[in-house]
């Protein structure tokens, strides 16, 4: 019985442990957030800034199930302003009775005018990679105005905007001016790594918002110098992998022919390390398909892919002269991917040179870059011709 | 207890095979390929980890030739006669305090992750000594079970490791591998030795050696079981830099957590990777602790004459004290940083110094032998 009484004891005592549970939270007193946005409202003093942050929260009774619709909106925005992100999130909680819960943040949207501020973009980061809550996955987005603007984006057929923003980069094979979304993941390897970046934007467009193109960010500062329109975005693809494919329209004996791309390979070499003679070779692999074509001629004839092949090669040539023009002349940035090649592969020669890349004696300007592509054309669709040759 | 099949306290060699890796992988690799990665450039860290490991294993083989060769001889009798006994019983006591400080620094450090990753209001003190209760109900039970139980556990923790980098392939790239060797001497030898450090833990083998019948094997298990944790040690490092680069793997704190947040299953379920991962890897940091608890308890049972049970419940709230000292994270790797160089140092210096001794005597009986 000594012993019975012993465990007796235990017993009880361990029920101080087993009674409460400090981290309980009911799922009703959640507030779930998918989307935040960000966007700039003055300056305060020099490197402080008010900014305000937009929270999207889900009302799961606004959703509904596959059977029943949901009644009424199925979000809420809420907004408040402040210097920190953090400080300010905590604000929420004075207006918003649920403890707001991150985990399943989503996506993230930055307005331009945050970017051109220098390092307010990466001090505008560090809660998102910092806190333990939240999923290095979240996907970041620039918005050209207002940020919490993007978020009210609702389609008839989508119910959060945060989830449709989501869905939308999901697309990303389909346009050769959509890159493939950016997480906050890679946003810390960025911002760490000191090169120059690029981010995707995101622009309204009536209830909907479209996703493609890209805005420049300099590596040093983290601050916005520019954008690339939709032809610069898709040789920006083309050269460093940011495309997954996408359609190319080209001329065939002046009849317009629709390419579509399945697939993408890049190869990049460094042929000549000399500081004001630093020369690359860009090699662009590209499969693809013919999937329109307005003209009369046989696609099967071996001789007409010759020149469909030859006539993609010519476009792909063009859009990336293009995007190295803007970005040699004037941008002055690498987002080409030169400098991150240098450092993996010519590490003594980068060290070097760094100080001086896209500063000072500026070898990124003056260096030589070369662009070969090859395209092969697999497939033609499922009819040859569907008009004939007018006799 | 007597005519359970099982119940008699004596392992197998394969039994310390696996005990060794149970022991050293625990929190160690969490933070290391943070701490290699901001002292080489690219993924040159490998070069550092796999130097300090065979170094490790080395030493483990002498530890483990040097107690084999005195089968079903305690620590304290096969060493004083080696050194004097008063020496043998200074070195018992650094290896004992060894371990206890490793538990107590373990159990400190996983209620610092949970508290931080999963519990964040539960005070810290709760989620350790919570931690520290089910070790103890652990080590006041058999010995042999003990060992069972990391039979058990280590496949699983190999399994979700390799689970781990499968699915990291998706987010895997090889430009983040280069550039290769353009890491100084220097820090290399500097990140040796920080690796080094993660391999603490093997000291058990002085002890629990003794406790296996046929020793001739052991030498050779031993090594094996070092080399798993340099082989698990290894992929790890080269997913994480893989995954993240060396200035993201270099600036996370605990690398392998956040690599077990970044990948995402699809399907629902296993979308939540990491909540998995922390769950199988509290199985092997509650292995480490149990067992170095235990060790100490078997260690410093010969000097008490206590019941296995009394002296661990004399014993742990020593552990929970100690590991409840220091104050913020900062304080807790110092002490981590300690117990690493105290560890490695006492443990190597303790076999260098036997071994040799036992050599020396070997070849003189021999050569009297001969005369």
């Amino acid at each position: 019985m000594q012993l019975n009484k012993k465990v007796l004891v235990f017993l009880i005592s361990s029920t101080i442990f087993l009674a409460g549970c400090w981290d309980r939270v009911d799922i009703e007193e959640r507030g779930f957030i998918v989307g935040t946005a960000i966007d700039l409202v003055n300056q305060e003093k020099e490197n402080e800034y008010e900014v305000m942050m937009t929270n999207q929260f889900v009302i799961p009774s606004g959703i509904g199930t596959l059977m029943q619709g949901g009644g009424g909106q199925a979000f809420m925005n809420v907004s408040e302003k402040g210097t920190s992100v953090f400080r300010t999130n905590r604000k929420f909680s004075r207006i918003n009775s649920q403890e707001p819960f991150y985990q399943h943040l989503k996506v993230l949207v930055v307005s331009e005018e945050v970017l051109i501020q220098p390092h307010l973009f990466s001090n505008m980061m560090d809660f998102f990679i910092r806190d333990h809550a939240l999923r290095r996955s979240i996907r970041l987005l620039v918005a050209h105005e207002d940020a919490k603007e993007i978020l009210n984006s609702t389609p008839e057929n989508t119910d959060v905007p945060a989830m449709y923003l989501d869905d939308l980069m999901e697309n990303v094979d389909r346009n050769t001016n959509t890159i493939k979304p950016i997480h906050i993941g890679e946003i810390q390897e960025l911002i760490l790594n000191q090169q120059s970046y690029v981010l995707p934007v995101v622009r309204k467009v009536g209830s909907m918002a479209e996703y493609g193109n890209v805005v420049v960010m300099d590596g040093e500062s983290n601050q916005m110098v520019g954008s690339l329109n939709e032809d610069e975005t898709s040789g920006l693809g083309f050269i460093n992998g940011h495309t997954e494919g996408g359609v190319l329209e080209v001329q065939v004996d002046e009849s317009p022919l629709a390419v579509e791309i399945t697939k993408i390979n890049q190869k990049m070499k460094i042929t000549n390390t000399q500081k004001n003679n630093v020369e690359v070779e860009i090699s662009i692999l590209i499969d693809g398909n013919i999937a329109e074509y307005f003209g009369v001629e046989s696609v099967l004839d071996e001789k007409f892919l010759e020149k469909a092949e030859a006539s993609t090669e010519k476009k792909v040539k063009e859009l990336t002269a293009k995007t190295i023009k803007k970005v040699q002349q004037e941008l002055n940035t690498d987002v080409l991917g030169v400098s991150k090649n240098l450092y993996q592969f010519h590490y003594d020669f980068w060290q070097e040179v760094k100080e001086d890349w896209e500063n000072g004696e500026n070898y990124f300007s003056s260096a030589d870059i070369k662009i070969n592509s090859e395209v092969k054309i697999d497939r033609v669709g499922s009819a040859d011709r569907i008009k004939m040759k007018e006799e | 207890m007597s005519d359970f099949k099982y119940g008699d306290e004596t392992i197998s060699s394969r039994e310390i095979m696996i005990a060794l890796p149970a022991v050293t992988i625990g929190v160690g690799i969490l933070s290391l390929p943070r701490e290699i990665a901001l002292l080489t450039v690219g993924a040159d860290g490998w070069i550092a980890l796999l130097v300090a490991g065979i170094m490790i294993t080395v030493i483990t083989w002498m530890t483990s030739k040097l107690a084999a060769s005195y089968p079903g001889e305690t620590f304290l009798s096969y060493s004083s006669k080696l050194v004097t006994k008063p020496v043998s019983i200074l070195f018992s006591l650094i290896l004992v305090m060894q371990s206890l400080l490793l538990s107590a620094y373990v159990i400190r450090v996983i209620a610092e992750i949970a508290k931080a990753y999963l519990f964040d209001r539960t005070p810290l003190e709760v989620i350790s000594l919570t931690f520290l209760l089910v070790v103890v109900y652990a080590v006041s039970g058999s010995r042999a079970g003990l060992f069972r139980l990391n039979m058990l556990f280590f496949p699983i923790i190999v399994l979700i490791t390799f689970i781990l980098s499968l699915f990291s392939f998706g987010w895997f790239e090889m430009d983040n591998l280069f550039p290769i060797f353009e890491t100084g001497v220097r820090d290399q030898i500097k990140a040796t030795e920080i690796s080094g450090l993660a391999f603490v833990g093997f000291n058990i083998l002085f002890f629990y050696i003794t406790l296996v019948k046929d020793t001739k094997k052991v030498p050779k298990a031993s090594v094996h079981g070092m080399l798993m944790v340099i082989g698990l040690y290894l992929l790890i490092f080269f997913v994480n830099l893989g995954v993240f680069g060396n200035a993201v793997t270099g600036n996370l704190v605990y690398p392998l957590i956040e690599l077990a947040k970044e990948i995402e299953i699809p399907g629902g379920f296993f979308e939540r990777f990491d909540s998995f991962f922390f769950v199988i890897w509290i199985m092997a940091i509650f292995n480490t602790t149990a067992m170095s608890v235990d060790v100490s308890i078997y260690a410093l049972q010969p000097f008490t004459k206590l019941k296995k049970q009394t002296l661990l419940f004399c014993m742990a709230p020593l552990i929970y004290i100690i590991g409840m000292v220091p104050e913020g994270s900062i304080e807790v790797a110092k002490l981590g940083t300690f117990i690493g160089y105290f560890g490695i140092i006492s443990s190597s210096g303790i076999t260098l110094i036997l071994f040799t001794i036992s050599k020396i005597r070997r070849g003189r009986k021999k050569e009297h032998a001969a005369k």
